[in-house]
């Protein structure tokens, strides 16, 4: 598995898509799948065009990740157009309290880092809505994303974005596909300072999660059951920490077999005096 | 500063969280019906929600006071512990905090009255005894007390109950609280200590121990008891050294009158949840040291930690008296005696 931060990106309209894709100069990858998939060259940044409503975003979702492989430390952002009750067109908020229009069930997306954009509570339905009495964003993805999307990583890497496209002055029979994928280019600098943010927490949890690049030469030179690489992962981690100016390949080349390996990494630990004074 | 409040709805227009609530006028406020709708749930990751905690206001209804463990205390015939809230301000590496909950959110349970209730009802089914109250188990007691207010609210409840003793367990240097009350006799302001280096690794974003030292000098000074902890017991190069130093400073500056009492207790983590830690902080210097399996907890040999707890009581009663020491002995499936 790779050990990069990842930013897999959900957006239902091809015209919404349009700026994230050309940004991180993005190309189709997909053949003949349900949904158009787009990855830039490092893999890190990947779109996936889900098309209107709940499902399609939710399998779309679980699609994305399939495809490109995401690892648990990826960040999802589902960023689209949504109506509003009292916010002007063009507005990006951060959504922070979710629920599907039928059901008085809440979900929490979490707020993980500052940030200056407004924020709101989103309804998703399954038709346009156009009830704009309230002070709530309305779209027809959100829900199904948010759902599918916290089973694949941690829920606090998980972000919904949505800027208003149209209220009690201004019609959604108005939008055209022009005037979205300006209402997206205008807010690019902000969708990525979000994105960045995520993918510095996508990167520390990958270092956190992955095991260290020694593990994998030390894997291809012995023979080790699953729970032992298990182990050796955790005492390698430990080791690396307790001797930061040894260097392990030399001193674990002599070994015949797994076990040795296992034994010699835990009695360096077993034995080690944490030299407190000198951390620095 | 918190930019995130979620409110119960239930406890919304309770004066103290709108108390609370006005201290953070920047803040948004979500409305929730329950706390564990944000709180503990699966999928959510501890490590990444520290970087911005927020606050969530609640009501306690179940398990406020409980029965500590046996092996805990400090000379009471009965002794129970509670939290008025959970997660803390700081980010201990030891914490066991890390290892039971997926979120680092404070929970405030703005049930006072509850609290003190049974406080009140425990007080008075045992009036013979002598009883200990530990406040801070899931949390710090006084880390946020300029936001819940709940030292200046209980200790009062404690006035009519000579017998019974009040803990609060802290590192927090804010003294604000016990400055404008004049120090009762059955409070303990107990202080989490290790040597200063150690702590400078360990102790992410708590008060130095220098700072702790001159806290409880001052408090002293004001009359208050003062409880020294040293909870867990960290091992290393030089520990002897290091815990002679610590003693040495904290018997410089503070009477050994004022000392009410002393405990310790070996690091000791149930092995669930020193995976769920290890698993989020897998290179941390804590980790480097011998922790070794025993049984069904994560601990230093039992050479090391009986070395550690001879040589520190030895260390103690050169101080104060020896019957005012005493050994926490954890067996890691309580938590209690290491934390805050
Ligand atoms: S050990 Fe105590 S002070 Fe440290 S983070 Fe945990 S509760 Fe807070």
């Amino acid at each position: 598995m790779r050990n990069t931060p990842v930013i897999c990106w959900i957006v239902a309209l091809k015209v919404e898509a349009k700026p994230i894709i050309a940004y991180f100069k993005m190309s189709r990858i997909d053949h003949g799948l349900k949904f158009p998939i787009f990855e830039d060259k490092t893999k890190n940044n990947c779109l996936i065009i889900t098309g209107v409503g709940q499902l399609n975003s939710s399998q779309a979702t679980q699609l994305l990740r399939n495809q490109n492989k995401a690892p648990p430390w990826a960040g999802f952002i589902n960023i689209g157009i949504a109506g509003h009750g009292i916010a002007s067109m063009g507005t990006l908020f951060l959504v922070d309290k979710i629920r599907q229009h039928n059901s008085t069930k809440y979900s929490y997306p979490s707020v993980v880092f500052p940030l200056k954009l407004p924020r709101s509570e989103l309804v998703t339905s399954d038709y346009p809505n156009t009830d704009y009495k309230r002070d709530i964003l309305f779209d027809m993805e959100g829900y199904g994303f948010f759902k599918t999307a916290s089973r694949l990583s941690p829920k606090e890497l998980i972000i919904l974005l949505k800027i208003v496209s149209d209220g009690p002055e201004e019609d959604v029979k108005n939008l055209t596909g022009k005037k979205v994928s300006k209402l997206v280019s205008a807010n690019i600098g902000s969708i990525l300072d979000v994105s960045e943010k995520l993918r510095s927490i996508s990167a520390s949890e990958a270092r956190r999660l992955s095991p260290p690049d020694i593990c994998r030469d030390i894997l291809g030179g012995w023979h080790f059951t699953v729970s032992q690489e298990h182990q050796l992962n955790a005492l390698v981690k430990r080791w690396l920490a307790a001797f930061p100016n040894r260097t392990l390949n030399n001193e674990i080349n002599k070994f015949s077999d797994s076990k040795q390996i296992l034994y010699f990494l835990k009695s360096c630990l077993d034995n080690n005096k944490v030299d407190w004074e000198n951390l620095w | 500063m918190v930019d995130t409040i979620y409110v119960e709805e239930e406890v919304l227009e309770h004066p103290r969280a709108r108390l609370i609530i006005s201290k953070f006028p920047m803040a948004r406020i979500i409305e929730i019906d329950r706390f564990g709708e944000v709180f503990n749930k699966r999928n959510q990751n501890f490590k990444i929600q520290k970087i911005n905690p927020a606050i969530i206001l609640a009501k306690k209804y179940k398990k406020l006071i409980l029965p500590a463990p046996d092996g805990f205390g400090i000379g009471g015939k009965r002794n129970y512990y509670f939290s008025h809230m959970y997660n803390c301000i700081y980010d201990c590496r030891y914490c066991f905090l890390q290892g039971m909950y997926s979120s680092a959110n404070y929970v405030i349970f703005i049930n006072f009255e509850d609290f003190a209730e049974q406080i009140i009802q425990i007080n008075n089914e045992f009036s013979g005894d002598n009883i200990t109250f530990f406040s801070g188990y899931d949390c710090d007691s006084l880390a946020l007390e300029n936001i819940t207010g709940f030292l200046d609210y209980i200790l009062p409840i404690f006035t009519p109950y000579p017998k019974s003793m009040l803990e609060v367990r802290t590192k927090s240097t804010k003294l604000k609280p016990m400055t404008i009350v004049s120090p009762p006799d059955n409070c303990i302001i107990a202080y989490s200590l290790m040597p200063e280096i150690m702590s400078r690794v360990l102790d992410h974003k708590a008060p130095s121990i220098e700072r702790r030292i001159k806290s409880m000098t001052d408090l002293a000074n004001r009359g208050w008891k003062i409880g020294l902890r040293f909870d867990p017991l960290i091992y290393g190069k030089n520990w002897k050294e290091l815990y002679t130093e610590l003693i040495e400073s904290i018997s410089k500056n503070i009477p050994s009158e004022a000392i009410h009492s002393i405990s310790f207790g070996p690091l000791r983590f149930p092995r669930a949840m020193f995976q769920k830690i290890f698993k989020l902080y897998p290179d941390d210097i804590l980790f480097t040291g011998p922790i070794t399996q025993r049984g069904s907890i994560m601990a230093y040999s039992e050479e090391i930690e009986n070395e550690m707890a001879l040589h520190c009581r030895q260390l103690f009663s050169n101080f104060v008296s020896d019957s005012i020491i005493f050994q926490c002995v954890s067996e890691g499936s309580s938590n209690l005696s290491d934390q805050v």
